[in-house]
């Protein structure tokens, strides 16, 4: 009975840094499945290479809504034939432009059915305060999807939205984002 | 060193403290919930960019211009077409479930035949043989009939049963055919048309103007506009309709004897001044001279003192326009019509602005089809009688177009035995209805939204009109096809080449005829006409109109009624929360009768009852009231189907089954209004 | 709650003399708010009308009957009963234009709202919500397909709202302060006579201003301090006097039975 005591401090240490390191790595690896966007889609190409704004291919339309990501058509105003040596573009002209599909691309701030967000409402707003810096990056990131919610990992949470909108004085009703 | 059980419970506790630390309880807590919004079986939403592209809704008696939004090039909704004269933005309930109406259960989605008692599905190419072998082997024994009365499909179809030698196309039964035999009777030639924007007063002899009755939307529009400018809007009919309950008085009449009050009408007015330039007119006034107030009184029920009020409103407007018609928006007494018309011609309202307008018929492009004039003027609900009867021979092969006469006609257990009668029936329904059912073989037509379709000048119309709608969507959602394709098709298989190579083709050819550019109307451009043919109307001709009905102590009412559905079509899927228990309670039609009359048949609301007409029976309850007169009942139309799909089917009963008709003059059929039986049931 | 006051205040004015009762609204109402279709809706304790249309009679005998048609949108109540004993607050009268919320994912379909309304203008999905095959690829972007267990209602087309303040946004005009037309619900927008005329209550410029200050305009249940920005107008005496029409034989202030 002369150990009784540490049988008891160190067995609960050991499964509190245990669960601590099960909780913080473990579980976002398991929680998570990555995926990875049908084609791979290279922005610096086109904006350094290209000297191509971003407006160009996310634009607004006329009535004001966000196009978001441009369609199929949109992109073959340039690539109805292969423009250059990428595998991946020849890919997409040949599975998608002449095919007349449109990508299913991955929306990293993929937000549900119940939300509204209108994207010229916070036109001010820089575009990577809440959207990744893709403009800068070579390949695009990974997606991560939540295997019980289905949501990307990068989806917005409602406390996010609402603290931003108290910090800058904008509504917080309840039908300003859900409909 | 073994861990010892204290050890393990000690390791345990510290694992579960320490997760309460991580995300794990939380995160998992609040995915689950977020889990539990989205269920698998609940459909998401599709985005993309909206789009509105003009169209045609034909789906009622009416046809009239919307606009179908289109997401990501899907449709999603129609709305009225404010550019559309015959809409200006309004919709009908028909046309706000149209989109709907493309995905509904009981569309046709490929072309079938008929083998024992159920149906094969078969290709086109298979189809459309079979269509060309029984034609070829028919010769001339080919009919056709068809609910088109508007558009040029009509046209191509009845081209092809007279490019095979037969003379048998016909209409389905339409208020727009009865008044233009009644203009023709007194000697007149083109399309019966109100300009109700332009009168000052309306006086509508039955016309239920703003339920189903002629331009619906057109009317409302028409009579809202009119309420601003203190326009009077009278109406007379045996029951409270949607019209009656806003017009500025409601003046009830015994059911079928509107003409009667015309009459009468005609003869106050005919003590109170005396037109010049009317030909026939003293014949006419021997008529109207019968037509006494009290002998109206009488008849109609309508008090001497009343009907001299309507006269002298009629006489006083300074626009003043006297409409015919009728709640069920169609069996039409031609001598009715022709009563209500010579009232307009002793206020001089022939081709006068808010009179009646005398409209050209439109022109014809396929060569070998019948003149318009010629088909509406035939009567489809006689030539089924008489083939029924043996009184005329059973087509060897029918065809049937836009129609449903296996459900939408009067006497139906007739006009079904001479569908039965028929060698071969040919559908080209693009939905399972009761006729298609009982089809040999379906050619399922595309629905507007996925084909072209046109419309000449709907009945009601106040000026001539054509609106062209070209497809919405860049192809069929199933494997249907254009009916006017596979005409032209057949026709050229059997070596009756009608011309063209398309329906697109003939629609072009049909553009050029009206001086209009086919790109401009097949994106919603319409064609308006302006001109009024000039008219030697001779009222000696207007035979004095009978009450229908006269003998029976009960009449039925049927109203029809755009939200229940149309001679066309039945309910769609969304309108059924549309239908109030006023029509329907569960699966029993709702017919109603005053509290009299009720008392006098030892009814009592929510009984259920059984009525009885001309060609059987038929299951109801009981609602009391007081918007209708006494010894009548009203019932809505468009209940009772047989096939067609959950929606509609097996909900309340067909009124056609127990409406009977009456021989009218000029070879029509009268039917808006039949004796009737009611016992508790 | 604390009372909430808006420079905009949203309203409808619906003209019973010129309402047919045809059921485009309601049906139009459905398309455009994805609410599912019922194959049997005859059991009116179960089916979800947003736009609901009621008959009015004057209870006469006949001839001297005269009908009338009330289409009931929600009535977006100035002091909503039903956000006030929602546990959840999963519906709010928060946001400039006064439009009464609902949020589905929040609300957990207990019902004390439908029972406060004294409107009848809310509704309980009794069922999941299942299209006929294929007929889901007809649902507007504008509502989220709410699932079995949750309370909905008419939102005035809210989806149009926003939509109105993203053109005003994009052609650099004021999103609140909208032209009379540029926001109309569907409803508002197909009826064939005109009958539902929509705007800001509170511009003098809009028909609505006009119209609901006219003397033939009123709201149903007034008396109960309601406050609804749904106005109906008739010329009819019978019809205005229905509009509050509580009990046949009604006593006084005061008394109590």
């Amino acid at each position: 009975m002369a150990n009784s005591k540490s049988s008891v401090v160190l067995p609960f240490l050991v499964g509190v840094v245990a669960s601590l390191v099960l909780g913080w790595w473990a579980f976002p690896k398991v929680l998570y499945s990555q995926k990875t966007q049908p084609i791979r889609f290279d922005h610096v190409v086109h904006v350094e290479g290209q000297a191509m704004t971003c407006d160009q291919c996310h634009t607004y339309r006329e009535n004001g809504s966000y196009a978001g990501l441009p369609t199929t058509a949109a992109c073959a105003d340039c690539h109805s034939d292969v423009q250059g040596e990428d595998p991946e573009e020849q890919r997409f002209v040949t599975e998608y432009v002449q095919q007349g599909k449109e990508v299913e691309w991955l929306v990293y701030q993929y937000q549900p059915d119940n939300v509204y967000f209108s994207h010229i409402a916070h036109k001010d707003i820089e575009c990577t305060k809440c959207h990744l810096d893709v403009a800068n990056m070579k390949n695009p990131p990974v997606y991560y999807e939540n295997r019980i919610s289905g949501y990307s990992k990068n989806t917005m949470k409602m406390w996010e939205c609402e603290r931003c909108h108290a910090q800058n004085g904008a509504s917080n009703a309840c039908f300003v984002c859900h409909k | 060193m073994g861990l010892d059980r204290r050890s393990f419970i000690s390791l345990v506790a510290g694992g579960v403290v320490g997760s309460l630390a991580t995300p794990v309880v939380w995160k998992t807590l609040d995915d689950v919930s977020i889990w539990s919004q989205n269920w698998p079986w609940i459909p998401r939403l599709k985005y993309g960019e909206e789009t509105l592209l003009p169209s045609l809704c034909k789906l009622g008696t009416d046809a009239y211009g919307v606009q179908v939004k289109l997401v990501a090039g899907h449709p999603v909704a129609a709305y009225g077409n404010p550019e559309h004269p015959l809409s200006r933005g309004g919709i009908c309930p028909l046309g706000a479930a149209s989109v709907q109406l493309l995905y509904s259960p009981s569309r046709v989605r490929s072309p079938k035949k008929r083998v024992g008692n159920s149906f094969e599905d078969i290709s086109w190419e298979e189809a459309e043989a079979l269509l060309a072998e029984q034609l070829k082997s028919a010769g001339k024994d080919v009919a056709l009939v068809s609910g088109d009365d508007t558009g040029t499909a009509a046209e191509v179809l009845a081209g092809l049963v007279a490019a095979l030698g037969s003379q048998q196309a016909y209409f389905m039964p339409s208020e727009g055919a009865a008044a233009a035999a009644a203009l023709k009777l007194l000697g007149g030639d083109g399309l019966v048309g109100y300009d109700l924007e332009g009168a000052d007063y309306v006086l509508l002899l039955g016309a239920d103007a703003l339920g189903a009755w002629g331009t619906t939307l057109r009317n409302a529009k028409a009579f809202a506009d009119g309420r601003e400018r203190a326009v009077r809007v009278v109406y007379v009919g045996p029951a409270m309709t949607a019209t009656a309950a806003v017009a500025d008085a409601w003046i009830p009449c015994t059911p079928g004897t509107e003409g009667v009050v015309a009459m009468g009408l005609a003869n106050m007015i005919l003590e109170r001044r005396s037109p010049s330039k009317v030909a026939g007119l003293a014949e006419f006034r021997k008529q109207a001279a019968g037509f006494t107030p009290d002998a109206v009184a009488t008849r109609s029920g309508v008090a001497a003192e009343t009907l001299l009020g309507l006269a002298k409103e009629l006489l006083a407007a300074g626009k003043p326009l006297v409409v015919p018609g009728t709640t069920a928006a169609q069996g039409l007494a031609v001598s009715d019509a022709a009563a209500a018309l010579a009232v307009n011609v002793l206020l001089d309202r022939i081709n006068m602005p808010g009179g009646v307008m005398v409209l050209p018929w439109g022109p014809k492009v396929v060569a070998a089809a019948p003149d318009k004039k010629a088909m509406m003027g035939r009567d489809v609900v006689g030539y089924l009688a008489a083939v029924a009867a043996g009184n005329a021979p059973a087509p060897k092969v029918l065809l049937v177009h836009a129609a449903n006469p296996a459900y939408a006609l009067p006497d139906l257990k007739t006009a079904q035995t001479a569908l039965d009668k028929a060698g071969f029936v040919v559908s080209f329904s693009s939905f399972m209805d009761e006729t298609a059912a009982q089809a040999d073989l379906i050619l399922p037509d595309s629905l507007t939204y996925e084909r072209y379709d046109d419309a000449y000048t709907p009945y009601g119309s106040g000026q001539a009109n054509y609106t062209m709608a070209a497809p919405i969507l860049k192809q069929p959602l199933f494997a249907t096809k254009a009916a006017a394709d596979v005409a032209l098709g057949v026709a050229s298989k059997l070596g009756a080449d009608l011309g063209f190579a398309s329906f697109e083709d003939v629609l072009k050819a049909k553009a050029e005829a009206l001086g209009l550019d086919f790109e401009a109307a097949a994106t919603g451009s319409v064609w308006l006409g302006t001109e009024f043919a000039v008219q030697q109307l001779d009222l000696a001709k207007v035979q004095a109109p009978a009450s229908a009905a006269t003998a029976a102590d009960l009449t039925l009412v049927p109203v029809a009624n755009l939200k229940i559905g149309s001679p066309k079509v039945a309910t769609p899927p969304f309108g059924t929360n549309a239908i109030s228990p006023r029509e329907l309670q569960g699966k029993d039609m709702v017919v109603a009768m005053n509290a009299a009359t009720a008392s006098k048949l030892g009814v009592r609301a929510g009984d259920a009852v059984t009525l009885s007409g001309a060609g059987g029976e038929c299951r109801a309850r009981v609602r009391i009231f007081e918007g209708v007169v006494d010894g009548a009942v009203m019932a809505p139309l468009g209940l009772g189907h047989t096939a067609w799909d959950a929606f509609s089917r097996g909900k309340g009963a067909n009124v056609f089954q127990i409406l009977g008709t009456q021989a009218d003059v000029a070879g029509f059929t009268r039917f808006a209004t039949a004796p009737v039986g009611v016992r508790k049931a | 709650m604390q009372h909430m006051e808006f420079k905009v205040k949203w309203g409808m004015v619906i003209d019973l003399d010129k309402c047919t009762g045809c059921g485009a609204c309601s049906i139009a109402c459905r398309a455009e708010n994805n609410i599912p279709p019922m194959q049997d809706a005859s059991n009116k304790l179960r089916t979800t009308d947003w736009m609901n249309i009621y008959e009015l009679s004057n209870g006469k005998k006949f001839p001297d009957l005269e009908i009338a048609y009330l289409p009931r949108p929600c009535m977006q109540c100035g002091k909503p009963s039903c956000s006030t004993v929602c546990p959840v607050v999963a519906t709010t009268k928060d946001e400039e234009g006064g439009i009464v919320s609902q949020v589905y994912p929040r609300c957990i379909g207990c019902r004390y709202c439908m029972a406060a309304c004294p409107y009848h203008a809310r509704y309980f999905n009794w069922f999941d919500p299942i299209w006929p095959e294929g007929m889901e690829k007809t649902l507007t972007p504008y509502v989220s397909a709410r699932p079995r267990g949750v309370v909905e209602k008419c939102t005035f087309c809210h989806h149009r709202f926003n939509a109105a303040k993203e053109q005003a946004r994009m052609s650099g005009a004021d999103p609140l302060d909208l032209p009379e037309d540029a926001y109309i619900p569907a409803c508002a927008e197909v009826c064939p006579t005109g009958a539902i005329v929509f705007g800001n209550l509170k511009n003098p410029e809009h028909r609505v201003a006009k119209l609901a200050a006219s003397k033939y305009a009123f709201r149903l249940l007034a008396r109960l301090g309601t406050d609804p920005q749904v106005y109906y107008y008739s010329k009819r005496d019978w019809v205005r006097q229905l509009g509050d029409n509580y009990l046949q034989k009604e006593l006084k202030g005061g008394e109590h039975v």
